[in-house]
């Protein structure tokens, strides 16, 4: 079958056709430059995509699948986790950071927004979700923790308890969705008082659960 | 007004058009199937839409309000609730997955990924969001170790470990968190609870949404 692109003024119809074969797009340059094209890629499932640049398949940024299932590959998103255990960080008052002892490891970066020494940097001012779980050890007589999200907008406390009374190892979780301008960054810090400087942060494989981790996205 | 559907060389303007009434879209299709259409929906708000097929309305992917408010009416998404308690099921060491005894109830299932046994199946590779809680009780002081976990094909992620003994023996106890993580398509997430060092007495509670909904489960396609 021939190509057939047609603007039809009877129907109101803009119809982009390929033929047989090939990408059906639309392509928005600005002079003479490839910025975005969005169409159907035809050598992909024929799922729907808005790409940088002038080609579907490189640098997708939105790809919906014909049953309607939306990603996006290039949306800030990170998961990282301590693979190995930070010991005596707090205890006595000293605010750790996670990822400032041992690095993480990442499971994920899209967009390069994190580094592991635990430090997510927003690329862009938006609204940002949040979730982390630290494995705490070494909790003695005394210990009263706290588990707080630091942005460059605020510091939300997420956590706080009488450590002491929950066992010698206990797991702090929690989540927070919050507004970052573009370059600000979000950290996950413990800050464990009231007693001796022996508090662990503990590491671990995710073959046997993965204790202590730190995962966010760019939601809106 | 007449229909005016028009390319401005001039100044690059595309311009689609129906006039007093109609939709307003651009259909793609490949040798006349009809693939995606996006435009707006005359009948919907003048809302946005990239709809798959060859109709704004049907099978509606992606709509933008004119307000801004975005929803993905297809996006892989879920919630379900224990409705039933499941008694005696870890304490000993067993992992016990929710849903696995008494079957979840579903609030939601948009794209019908997730199983009332528990199980959510990716259906394309992604980032996925999950979040829960699970209600326990008869626990006694000797289950002085609990876990729980997000249990993926790709790694288990724990939200919770506690003297469970020491914490929850008078009145319950419950646990939960959230994680975003990687899942290829096909791969399967649970979400695990286990109590360790005495004996399976420890029930995971059910409680109706309608009273505070003790145990549940949800997650959806993120990125």
């Amino acid at each position: 079958m021939p190509k057939t692109n047609a603007i039809n003024n009877q129907s109101a119809e803009l119809t982009i056709d390929p033929g047989a074969s090939g990408d059906s797009f639309i392509q928005f340059d600005i002079n003479g430059t490839g910025e975005f094209r969005i169409g159907v890629d035809d050598t992909d499932s024929d799922k729907f995509k808005i790409s940088q640049g002038s080609a579907l398949g490189t640098n997708d940024t939105f790809i919906m699948t014909a049953s309607g299932e939306r990603t996006m590959p290039l949306q800030p998103a990170f998961l990282g986790y301590l693979a190995l255990q930070d010991s005596n960080v707090s205890g006595e008052g000293t605010v750790y950071t996670l990822g400032s002892g041992n690095a993480l490891t990442e499971v994920f970066d899209q967009g390069g927004d994190f580094v592991t020494t635990g430090t997510f940097t927003a690329p862009v001012t938006g609204r940002y979700y949040f979730s982390m779980s630290l494995q705490i050890g070494g909790v003695g007589a005394g210990h009263y923790g706290e588990m707080r999200l630091v942005t460059s907008n605020g510091t939300y406390l997420l956590y706080k308890n009488d450590i002491v009374n929950m066992g010698t190892t206990v797991e702090y979780t929690s989540s927070a969705f919050v507004d970052m301008d573009a370059s600000d960054t979000a950290t996950t810090t413990l800050d464990v008082a009231g007693g001796a400087k022996t508090i662990d942060v503990a590491g671990g494989t995710l073959g046997g659960g993965a204790p202590t981790w730190f995962s966010g996205y760019l939601v809106a | 007004m007449a229909k005016i559907n028009a390319i401005s060389n001039k100044s690059a303007e595309l311009t689609v058009d129906p006039g007093a009434s109609g939709d307003s879209f651009v259909q793609f299709d490949i040798n006349t199937t009809g693939e995606f259409r996006i435009g707006v929906d005359d009948d919907a708000s003048d809302a946005f839409k990239i709809s798959q097929g060859s109709a704004l309305g049907s099978n509606d992917t992606f709509v933008m309000s004119a307000a801004g408010e975005r929803t993905m009416p297809l996006q892989p998404a879920f919630l379900a609730y224990l409705g039933t308690t499941d008694s005696n099921v870890t304490g000993d060491g067993t992992y016990f997955t929710v849903g696995s005894g008494n079957a979840m109830t579903e609030v939601f299932d948009q794209n019908s990924d997730f199983n009332t046994n528990g199980t959510f199946t990716a259906p394309v590779t992604g980032r996925y969001l999950f979040c829960g809680q699970i209600e326990l009780d008869d626990i006694v002081s000797a289950h002085t170790l609990g876990l729980g976990v997000f249990d993926s094909s790709n790694g288990l992620w724990r939200f919770d470990r506690s003297d469970f003994g020491n914490i929850g023996v008078t009145n319950g106890l419950q646990v939960g968190g959230s994680v975003l993580i990687d899942m290829d398509a096909a791969d399967i997430a649970t979400m695990d609870i286990g109590v360790f060092n005495s004996t399976k007495t420890v029930d995971v509670i059910a409680v109706a949404p309608a009273t505070g909904a003790g145990t549940w489960f949800c997650g959806y396609l993120a990125v």
